[in-house]
């Protein structure tokens, strides 16, 4: 390394330190941008520099949970890691959790270290040039917030096209069979391929969700009837070429959820039987990629077992918070397909009448263009609901959006203070409320919670 | 009571974006106008239904727009006879590109259309082209006003003689970014690229299309609700301000 560079670093190191002390949970980002601005091929250097194995995470949905979770179960078995995992996950992000491991001579503080990075769908192909990993692990594709990604055929057609080349021969990619928009980019790659999914009958007759991508084979047919278990997401098959979903070899079956645990075994193993805290069929396959990568790297089913029964609440994603005796869970939505998903693992606690608030925000994080809560299907969870506080920059929107959606009564309150109040006070005693947060949205109510409640920041875990 | 039969169509692969709010709102108005209304569907490979009051059709991606152009091409007379006797249409984005006379996706690929609006869609014009992103507010024809929207098309759409645009530009690029044009109308047909979705924001658009179709059916007008629609108002004035304060 460089005199510059090295003062450079040295710099941002302290910039960081200085950030943490006065700035709580916010700025992760921060010293990740300075540097990025003075040493622009600082990504290389992480590849020439870096000893030990690099994983990158990428897809629409579930890889700020997937990238955390996979940290749980390497680092408690003894590995130390160096990951992004508080979602920063443009190259600022990543340079910043490089910097985390350099002490201040620049210098990897543990030398075996293995670096797990979430890396946003956009910028994944020029990463991954960069960082040549040892494992990409694709989770899904779904549309998302299209004001800053254009089409998602863009997306796929540009991973497809780096993902072709025999650059990476050596590296080892994790895919989710289930999504067929993954499909050519898997039978195309040179390296390695490892596939999981979902084998079980039990989900495949769930109602269609209203918005899905469509997807046409190479034989030029459209690829609609097969057994879906959400969106897009299933046992597809074409039905005139022989173009089908490669089976599995890590799959989740026997899923089954109440209102606290998701269980489900990995290959139809009883003995490998597993009870989660994560809701959701979509947490199904968070577990199920970073159980994958898990085995993949020769840790024992048993040692993830341990690490999973251990798990630490993941920043914003089905996090809990008591105040005033009632259990408030943050669900992060971004997009139509996550807010399908939750909607539904919502529908499925059937317990009680749903107290929610839903914040929607439009700044660049959240995608400016709020439309999508009009492919979200929203009217499946109309009946349910007791309580709904709407709130947010553009909550007189997501008003119109549930008026229509046949829901009339709600309290509109873009306050946060007093949207919680709101929610807080209507809701019975000893109730569950559910938060309903864009990710802008979700950065402001945790902060506010965790000081109302009284935990703990984040990245202090 | 008056009945309205719908016409969706291509809902499956024209989806893109969130336009079945258009539907949403379509149906919330009519009830408040005390009109009911059937909405019908049409699929690649599907007969073009008869006793059609209204037509509906959005965007999808480049590739679903190719799959769609050749079934369309076999309806295209038939709706552009329905225009011509007063038919509403309302095509949005890829439904707007393909309702004109053609969309050229690439320098070999062009995709012919229906015709219905003289006007060329051209995606990429240059190396350096970008896509046009972001909220729009445009002053729109037949009174409607201020219409919002967002808008995120990289074609260039531009119009020939035979039709007028559907408005004019007040914030955001439209239809090519040069001309401060916005979409087109002819006779009924109304072609755009706003979504967001259009009609849930712009309540009286809605009122408008369902206004057309009574009156092409049934001869007269029928009278809109006086009382003011708080949550509509709200989501509408918040638009306007937010999108000119921008
Ligand atoms: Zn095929």
């Amino acid at each position: 390394m460089n005199l510059i560079k090295y003062i450079i670093l040295s710099k941002a190191i302290f910039l960081k330190q200085l950030l943490r002390f006065f700035v709580l949970g916010g700025g992760t980002a921060l010293p990740g941008l300075f540097v990025e601005k003075f040493v622009p091929h600082i990504l290389n250097d992480i590849a020439n520099n870096f000893q030990g194995k690099i994983i990158v995470i990428s897809g629409t949905n579930g890889k700020t949970t997937v990238t955390n979770t996979l940290v749980n179960i390497v680092s408690s078995n003894g590995i130390p890691v160096i990951s992004n995992n508080a979602g920063s996950n443009l190259h600022r992000g990543i340079i910043s959790a490089y910097l985390d491991a350099l002490n201040n001579f620049g210098k990897f503080v543990k030398n075996d270290s293995m670096m797990i990075l979430e890396v946003d769908e956009a910028i994944l192909a020029s990463t991954c040039k960069k960082l040549k990993p040892s494992i990409i692990m694709l989770l899904n594709l779904f549309r998302d917030q299209l004001d800053r990604y254009g089409e998602i055929d863009t997306i796929r057609k540009n991973w497809l096209k780096e993902f072709s080349l025999s650059y990476y021969q050596n590296t080892h990619l994790i895919v989710n069979t289930d999504d067929y928009l993954l499909s050519e980019i898997s039978k195309s790659f040179s390296g390695e391929v490892t596939y999981y999914g979902i084998e079980d009958s039990s989900l495949e007759n769930n109602k269609v969700d209203h918005t899905i991508e469509t997807c046409y084979c190479n034989c030029g047919i459209k690829i609609d009837k097969f057994a879906r278990y959400y969106g897009h997401l299933g046992k597809w098959k074409c039905i005139v070429c022989d173009n089908q979903r490669t089976k599995p070899q890590i799959y989740a079956s026997n899923i089954q959820q109440d209102n606290l645990n998701l269980k489900f075994d990995i290959n139809d193993r009883q003995d490998q039987e597993l009870k989660l805290l994560n809701l959701g069929v979509f947490s199904v396959y968070n577990y199920l990629a970073a159980i994958t990568a898990s085995l993949f790297l020769n840790i024992h089913f048993k040692q993830i077992a341990h690490a999973l029964s251990q798990e630490k609440q993941i920043f914003g994603r089905q996090e809990t918070f008591l105040v005033k005796n009632k259990t408030i869970k943050l669900f992060l939505v971004k997009n139509p397909i996550g807010l399908n998903q939750v909607i539904q693992t919502l529908n499925t606690l059937k317990k009680k009448k749903l107290n929610i608030l839903f914040a929607l925000n439009n700044q660049i994080e959240d995608g400016i263009d709020v439309s999508w809560i009009y492919d979200a299907d929203i009217e499946m969870i109309v009946s349910g609901l007791k309580n709904l506080v709407i709130s947010g920059d553009r909550a007189d929107d997501l008003a119109l959006r549930f008026t229509l959606g046949g829901r009339k009564e709600f309290i509109v309150e873009k306050n946060l203070k007093n949207s919680i109040d709101f929610i807080i006070d209507l809701s019975a005693e000893d109730s569950e409320i559910y938060l309903l947060l864009t990710y802008s949205a979700m950065m402001k109510y945790r902060k506010y919670l965790v000081k109302i409640s009284g935990g703990k920041p984040f990245w202090a875990n | 009571m008056y009945s309205l039969n719908i016409l969706h169509l291509y809902p499956d692969i024209l989806n893109l974006y969130a336009d079945r709010g258009n539907i949403l709102a379509l149906q919330y108005c009519a009830q408040k106008i005390d009109v009911s209304i059937n909405i019908k569907y049409l699929f690649i490979g599907d007969e073009f239904p008869a006793d059609i009051d209204l037509i509906l059709i959005g965007g999808g991606q480049d590739q679903d727009q190719e799959h769609v152009s050749l079934d369309l091409i076999r309806h295209g007379s038939k709706i552009k006879s329905l225009v011509l006797e007063n038919l509403p249409v309302l095509a949005v984005c890829g439904g707007y590109q393909l309702f004109g006379k053609s969309y050229q996706l690439s320098k070999k690929k062009i995709l012919e259309g229906i015709g219905i609006f003289d006007c060329v869609s051209i995606a990429e014009p240059n190396l350096n082209h970008e896509r046009f992103i972001g909220e729009i507010l445009i002053n729109a024809q037949n009174n409607l006003g201020s219409i919002i929207g967002f808008e995120n098309h990289s074609a260039r759409t531009y119009l020939g003689a035979q039709v007028e645009p559907f408005g004019h530009i007040v914030k955001g690029f439209g239809n090519n970014g040069v001309d401060s044009t916005e979409g087109a109308i002819f006779h009924n047909a109304i072609g755009t690229y706003l979504h967001g979705p259009i009609l849930p924001r712009n309540i009286k658009l809605t009122y408008f299309l369902l206004n057309c179709a009574i009156k092409r059916k049934f001869g007269s007008f029928v009278e809109l609700p006086s009382e003011n629609d708080v949550i509509v108002d709200n989501a509408y004035n918040y638009g306007v301000n937010y999108i000119l304060s921008k």
